[in-house]
């Protein structure tokens, strides 16, 4: 008898005994995203700690997000509160980023601000049916197809949506080969679709140093609020192209990036809890999401078919759908939709400049809601 | 809304600044640059 009371005891304070359906419901969520990231290949490298970080979330008694003790909080408020993940995963992406399609070709610079049209645009609707000014600017940025970004923001206007909106923002993200071509071939007729770029100059080597260290001295002097990202993005450019730095170079890309990555989305995943996620407003949330990246694909085609008004080498309009900073996704969907069109013509290598001037972009929208709204 | 309406300007106004400013940097350093080169460009 004794042993029994006692077995039941252990069971009482045993995390089964805590276990709320709500519990159980991200679970489910969680092995969804596990199974994506392994079976389908979704964004493996973020859906996956993601979706391991909820279900740990949502163990009882296991106090892993418990402030100022658990394990995965230490890894959320050092890391990501703190500002230091989501730089250095942008010094990373800097270390990776080839500038030269852009330098060769600057004026697609402007398709990278047109697809950040669908982040204010949803901004405003989020706000229209209800968000408040944080929540659909966190909301909004979602459009800009950029993770660390989102991270980065969310964590500073509307902490208590950082998991939905990351998991959103990479699940559109992951999805950009399905979301974007028919709203390109929707705004697109097969005439432009096979419109063929000038070839592209070529770029010195100094102009490649020289730029990384103009563009972060002119955006963080504009939109001081952008600064962690900015600087870092372009110092991993600038050990990138200055080649006299290869070991940095080289974890910055490698290494480096790959830690950060452990350690972002785990925590990340960890904030998404019961209580907080199963909310009907987590719903609207995903479909503001889909309908900011919808937006900015399509905005982001609209000016490139605007620009081609007024200049005269005329700019293949799938290249604005490439504005979007899922990179280099959204260059490589492009590529494709051209291809289906003209088997000929290779877009990918013009479709690099507006997706890295996306990032810049979406760096710049951030930081104007950041100086506004903080 | 009229706030909402004002950050929606705003930030469309400062990304295509922005975007703007880099791109009169680019031509500012590709011009400044085209005197140094040496004539070893890459694509």
């Amino acid at each position: 008898m004794i042993l029994i009371q006692e077995t039941l005891a252990m069971f009482k304070t045993s995390g089964f005994f805590f276990v709320t359906p709500g519990m159980v419901v991200m679970w489910a969520i969680g092995f969804t995203l596990i199974y994506l990231a392994i079976a389908k290949d979704y964004e493996p490298l973020l859906l996956l700690p993601i979706g391991f970080g909820i279900v740990l979330a949502n163990l009882p008694l296991a106090d892993l997000m418990k402030p100022h003790e658990g394990l995965v909080w230490r890894f959320y408020h050092y890391g990501i509160q703190w500002e230091i993940i989501p730089p250095l995963i942008f010094l990373g992406l800097g270390a990776l980023t080839d500038f030269g399609p852009l330098l060769a070709r600057p004026v697609l610079i402007f398709l990278g601000a047109g697809a950040q049209a669908g982040v204010y645009i949803t901004f405003f609707v989020a706000h229209a049916i209800g968000f408040d000014l944080k929540e659909a600017a966190t909301i909004g940025i979602i459009g800009g197809a950029d993770g660390p970004t989102t991270i980065f923001l969310a964590t500073k206007l509307a902490p208590h949506m950082l998991g939905s909106c990351a998991v959103a923002a990479y699940s559109y993200m992951a999805l950009v080969p399905i979301i974007q071509p028919p709203i390109m071939k929707l705004l697109t007729t097969k005439e432009e679709r096979v419109i063929r770029m000038k070839k592209l100059r070529k770029v010195s080597r100094l102009e490649k140093i020289l730029f990384p260290m103009v563009s972060a001295l002119v955006i963080i002097l504009l939109v001081p609020a952008a600064a962690p990202l900015m600087a870092m993005f372009m110092l991993g450019n600038i050990f990138r192209e200055a080649k006299v730095v290869e070991r940095l170079n080289h974890a910055a890309q490698n290494e480096l990036l790959n830690i950060v990555t452990i350690f972002l989305g785990l925590p990340v995943g960890a904030t998404m809890n019961a209580e907080t996620f199963l909310q009907p407003k987590v719903i609207f949330i995903f479909f503001l999401g889909l309908f900011a990246f919808m937006i900015s694909t399509a905005t982001g085609v609209l000016l490139a078919k605007l620009m081609n008004l007024f200049s005269k080498d005329k700019i293949n309009p799938l290249l604005g759908a490439a504005g979007v900073s899922a990179v280099p996704m959204a260059a490589r969907v492009v590529h494709k939709v051209g291809a289906e069109a003209d088997k000929r013509n290779y877009l990918l290598m013009y479709a690099m400049g507006p997706n890295v001037a996306g990032v810049i972009g979406t760096v710049i929208a951030a930081g104007v809601f950041l100086t506004i709204l903080k | 809304m009229f706030e909402a309406l004002g950050v929606f300007f705003a930030g469309i106004s400062g990304v295509f600044l922005g975007m703007g400013l880099l791109y009169f940097s680019i031509k500012i350093v590709s011009a400044v640059t085209s005197r140094f080169d040496s004539g070893e460009g890459e694509k």
